[in-house]
């Protein structure tokens, strides 16, 4: 076996024990996982996934595609679902240092890059806190973008066009980011045209078939959302107040944070000097990846977390070319005997800028995550109350109660195709901010809710320590263990 | 594979033609829907009813707007003299459609083009949306289009038939301000690249002009120019595209294609002045949607060119070109299909139909009705009894006020304030169907008016069938 095939063996070792370490440091998953948990549970149940599904919103139909779904659900037949849930979408995020190997080899010929340019990936801050603990669809849609870049790098070979060709399908079959990787593609077709490179008929064909089944596939998939939301899907129902939180403002101190300081130094140096000064195919597929999250993230098309997870990687295999520039230019002066020096302040700047910070995100998610009183709560849901009850709880925790307690909720995070769903929050809020019972109670009514929820993850949602409206007379705590279940016992009618 | 002979094409293409334009009535029919599918063609049939019978009118009887006549009204009627005016309704729009077909195959010959991009063109003509909204369901574009395009070729052909074109021409005012405008267009772009023609295009303007002057002009001075309504929301994007809902948009992949067929035709032959008026064409349609209606023919040349330059490209990968072909055609068929599935579930239903004719046998003839603007065309010609409002908003007088009333009848839970609306417009029934249950008006159960339905003092339930109720109004006017 080659050296640098161990290293890069090594890196990959290295980057998923990172994050198994935290992974396993606690038992239960992130709030957004329990979606795919219950799907995959109930596709290793009966072979097919919820899109009916009765406990959502009380009742509703979801809008997805279930292949990450199905492709979990096949390794829940050899290890415990939980176990699939923290093994196998770490071991899929982890591929990108080799993905990002394989890029980086290719555009700068040089392994030492390559293999600093994987090292990078490991630890890519965004990137490991967003996809280390939830189960998240981009542990694979991620991966599956810089392979499919890497296929096209090289369409000229028959065998990648297939391989090119796949991957893009599986992309767009999977999941709706897959517009971003067209809209690149073309920003990366239009550059190359304006820098008069030869344009590949190969790649022209790919790209121009990519965009057609891509538009459709979207089209069929969520044309009932399309036709309830219009072109307002892009924003996904969410209500406009909390649509802030999800599509926020973001600027260039927090792109440093979450993407790491030398991965955006050396990246947007190589977007510089090959947009402005000199050119590069290769570099131009990623350029122009780089550009539509630019561009989609400006008018707030995209959610920042997601851009800057495809900016990390972005960046960081720019870094490579840069680092190889850098070296090739030092090696020229003299200080190049201090080579070593150099290396070895990339690396301390890395471990402060990147290392440091993956490791403080990946805490702030952990103590984030939802609890063992939380989950001891929900398991009593689950025993003790009947199957048709709602039961309040915290927007993020929704999908839990549905999961876990297997009750439905009054709202999760998925807000595609519920009617009203901004009036529908307004009463979330009110439930638990509310100072008065008879401001709670017609709403509580309203939805038929039987229990509240209230746990740390709804006191910091709504900045409240407690239930202010609670009195004996209408509300039974029936369960209490620092995370607490109330009983909604009084109705209201009109005479 | 040998290439279609030109009638080849265009039997094919009118057989293609008369299946897609048959499927919306006959489906409808088979399934025991009323054959008319939406609101407008109801408002169609029962001014041509009311022309056939009492002439032309100045003012509409049963809502207080004035009348200007259309054009399509007076051929329903006049074709009603022979036949049943629903049935014109019905047959008008796709005998239009047909022979306006004819028209654009023999105006694409003539302007020279290829047989094979005559026939991708046709193609997706056929396909697009637009096409089957404007030769299948009731509407008065479909005999101006039929009348433009039989005026285009004509214009085109030679100086021969100059007259009968000048004359084509010279009637558009007639239909409205916005064809004649599009028609005049048209012609100029026709004449800025062909010189000869710029003295024929400018008689043809003229006259176009004055009669404008003589016939529209003095209605919009005495009615002033239609009110913008609000209420009636929609956003460029659901205009344009059909697939976000539209029923007078684009497919998606027409849009994509047309701009593929755009750069084809620009590497070819930089015809700028046609490029200009697509783009101000367009660019208006966002606000004015009925452009688009104007723009199914000359967009769907460039969408044929589109797909033809893709069908014909050198390709390196045949696998591609065999999987993008297939798909641009899947696409295609997606967007007609999905549109013909939506005409199909459109309301009325039988069930709708049979409460109106309820409403019409138990109710006076000057009772009025009060239900959600887009149910009012189908109480006003099938129940023919008078209503608040309807789709057709331009020129009703104090539309604001109207709108703003009948909201506060459907939310208001203040029983004082209803009856003094209900008083007001002298209301006598109201009548509601599932669809105002289920989010076109309310979102919950006794909500505003649903609530004070309850009031068996002011409400009587007179009808409650398959979700449809009618009730009463009680009170004293």
């Amino acid at each position: 076996m080659k050296k640098q095939t161990i290293v890069l063996i090594l890196i990959f070792i290295l980057a998923l024990g990172f994050r198994l370490y935290f992974a396993f440091q606690i038992p239960a998953l992130d709030h957004e996982a329990y979606f795919n948990l219950r799907q995959i549970a109930e596709i290793s149940k009966t072979g097919q996934p919820i899109f009916q599904d009765p406990l959502s919103y009380g009742g509703r139909t979801v809008v997805f595609t279930p292949f990450f779904q199905y492709l979990l659900a096949l390794f829940n037949l050899i290890m415990p679902l939980a176990l699939t849930l923290k093994l196998i979408p770490n071991i899929l995020a982890s591929s990108i240092v080799i993905i990002n190997y394989l890029i980086a080899k290719k555009m700068t010929k040089d392994i030492n890059a390559s293999l600093f340019c994987a090292f990078i990936s490991a630890f890519i801050p965004i990137y490991i806190s967003e996809t280390f603990n939830s189960a998240s669809i981009y542990s694979l849609v991620i991966p599956l973008t810089f392979l499919s870049i890497y296929f096209l790098m090289d369409i000229n070979k028959k065998r990648f066009i297939s391989y090119f060709l796949i991957t893009a399908i599986l992309l767009v079959i999977l999941h709706p980011s897959s517009f971003l990787l067209i809209v690149g593609l073309l920003a990366y077709l239009l550059m190359t045209k304006l820098e008069y490179l030869k344009q590949e008929r190969a790649e022209i064909e790919a790209i121009m078939f990519l965009t057609f089944f891509s538009i459709w596939i979207n089209f069929i998939l969520y044309k009932k959302a399309f036709l309830s939301h219009g072109p307002f899907l892009i924003w996904q129902n969410i209500p406009p107040e909390i649509i802030s939180f999800y599509f926020a403002h973001t600027n260039i101190i927090e792109a440093v944070i979450k993407i790491g300081l030398i991965p955006i130094i050396l990246g947007a140096y190589i977007i510089y000097r090959y947009v402005f000064r000199e050119k590069n195919k290769e570099i131009y597929t990623l350029i122009g990846l780089a550009l539509a999250c630019f561009f989609l993230l400006w008018p707030r098309l995209l959610q920042p977390g997601i851009a800057f997870m495809f900016l990390g990687i972005i960046l960081t295999i720019l870094f490579a070319q840069g680092y190889k520039l850098f070296f090739d230019y030092l090696k020229k002066t003299r200080i190049a005997s201090y080579k070593n020096l150099f290396i070895l302040l990339f690396v301390i700047i890395f471990i402060i800028s990147s290392i440091i910070p993956s490791i403080y995100f990946t805490n702030q998610k952990i103590e984030q995550a939802p609890t063992q009183n939380d989950i001891n709560a929900l398991l009593w849901l689950k025993t003790n109350t009947n199957k048709e009850d709602m039961v309040v709880a915290s927007l993020k925790e929704g999908y839990m109660i549905t999961a876990i307690a297997e009750r439905k909720n009054l709202m999760d995070s998925d807000f595609l195709l519920i009617p009203n769903s901004a009036q529908r929050f307004q009463d979330l809020r009110t439930i638990y901010s509310s100072n008065y019972k008879t401001e709670a109670i017609p709403l509580l009514n309203k939805y038929n809710v039987k229990y509240i929820l209230l746990s740390d993850s709804a006191k910091s949602e709504f900045s409240i320590e407690t239930l202010r409206y609670v009195d004996e007379e209408c509300f039974k705590l029936v369960f209490d263990n620092q995370t607490k279940i109330y009983e909604s016992l009084c109705k209201i009618e009109e005479i | 594979m040998k290439p279609l002979s030109q009638k080849q094409i265009l039997s094919y293409s009118i057989l293609l033609a008369v299946f897609l334009l048959l499927l919306i009535p006959s489906v409808r029919f088979l399934t025991d829907k009323p054959i008319l599918p939406g609101a407008a063609p109801y408002y169609h049939l029962r001014m041509a009813e009311y022309i056939k019978e009492n002439g032309i009118p100045n003012q509409d009887a049963l809502i207080s707007r004035p009348y200007l006549l259309q054009p399509y009204h007076l051929m329903m009627a006049l074709t009603g003299n022979f036949t049943n005016i629903y049935l014109s309704s019905i047959v008008i729009p796709i005998i239009c459609g047909l022979a306006s077909l004819l028209l654009f195959y023999f105006i694409l010959k003539q302007l020279k083009i290829n047989s094979f991009d005559i026939s991708a063109i046709l193609f997706v003509l056929i396909l697009s949306p637009l096409f089957i909204f404007l030769f299948s369901i009731s509407n008065q574009y479909s005999p101006i289009i039929f009348l433009i395009l039989l005026g285009f070729y004509l214009f085109i052909k030679d100086k021969y038939y100059f007259i009968p074109a000048f004359a084509l021409f010279a009637i558009m005012p007639f239909f409205g301000i916005l064809p004649s405008t599009i028609s005049a267009a048209l012609l100029l772009v026709y004449s800025i690249n062909n010189k000869h023609k710029l003295k024929q295009f400018y008689t043809i303007l003229s006259a176009m002009i004055i009669l404008i002057l003589a016939y529209q002009l003095p209605f919009i001075f005495y009615y002033g120019i239609p009110q913008k309504t609000e209420f009636i929301q929609s956003n460029i994007l659901t205009n344009l595209i059909s697939d976000l809902g539209s029923d007078i948009g684009f497919g998606i992949f027409n849009i994509l294609l047309s701009f593929v067929g755009l750069y084809s035709v620009w590497k070819i032959k930089k015809q700028i002045t046609a490029y200009i008026l697509l783009l101000i064409l367009l660019l208006f349609s966002f606000y004015i949607p009925q452009i688009n209606i104007y723009l199914t023919f000359i967009l769907a040349i460039f969408v044929g060119i589109g797909f033809s330059s893709i069908i014909n490209m050198k390709w390196k990968i045949d696998m591609i070109r065999i999987l993008t072909i297939i798909l641009i055609i899947c696409g295609l068929l997606f967007s007609t299909l999905s549109y013909a599935n939506r005409m199909l579930n459109e309301l009325p239903d039988k069930e709708t139909i049979q409460s109106l004719e309820w409403l019409e046998e138990n109710s006076a003839t000057t009772n009025v009705v009060f239900s959600h603007y887009t149910k009012g065309d189908w109480i006003e010609t099938i129940s023919k009894r008078q209503v608040i409002l309807d789709s057709q908003t331009d020129y009703i007088q104090n539309l604001d006020a109207k709108f703003n009333d009948s909201n506060a009848i459907f939310y208001s839970r203040n029983l004082k304030n209803t009856k003094s609306i209900l008083g007001n417009y002298s209301i006598k029934y109201i009548w509601i169907d599932p669809s105002m249950k289920q989010g076109q008006v309310w979102t919950k159960e006794e909500q505003g008016l649903l609530f004070l339905l309850r009031n068996n003092e002011t409400f009587r339930n007179v009808y409650s069938k398959d979700g449809i109720e009618i009730w009463e109004i009680l009170m004293s006017s």
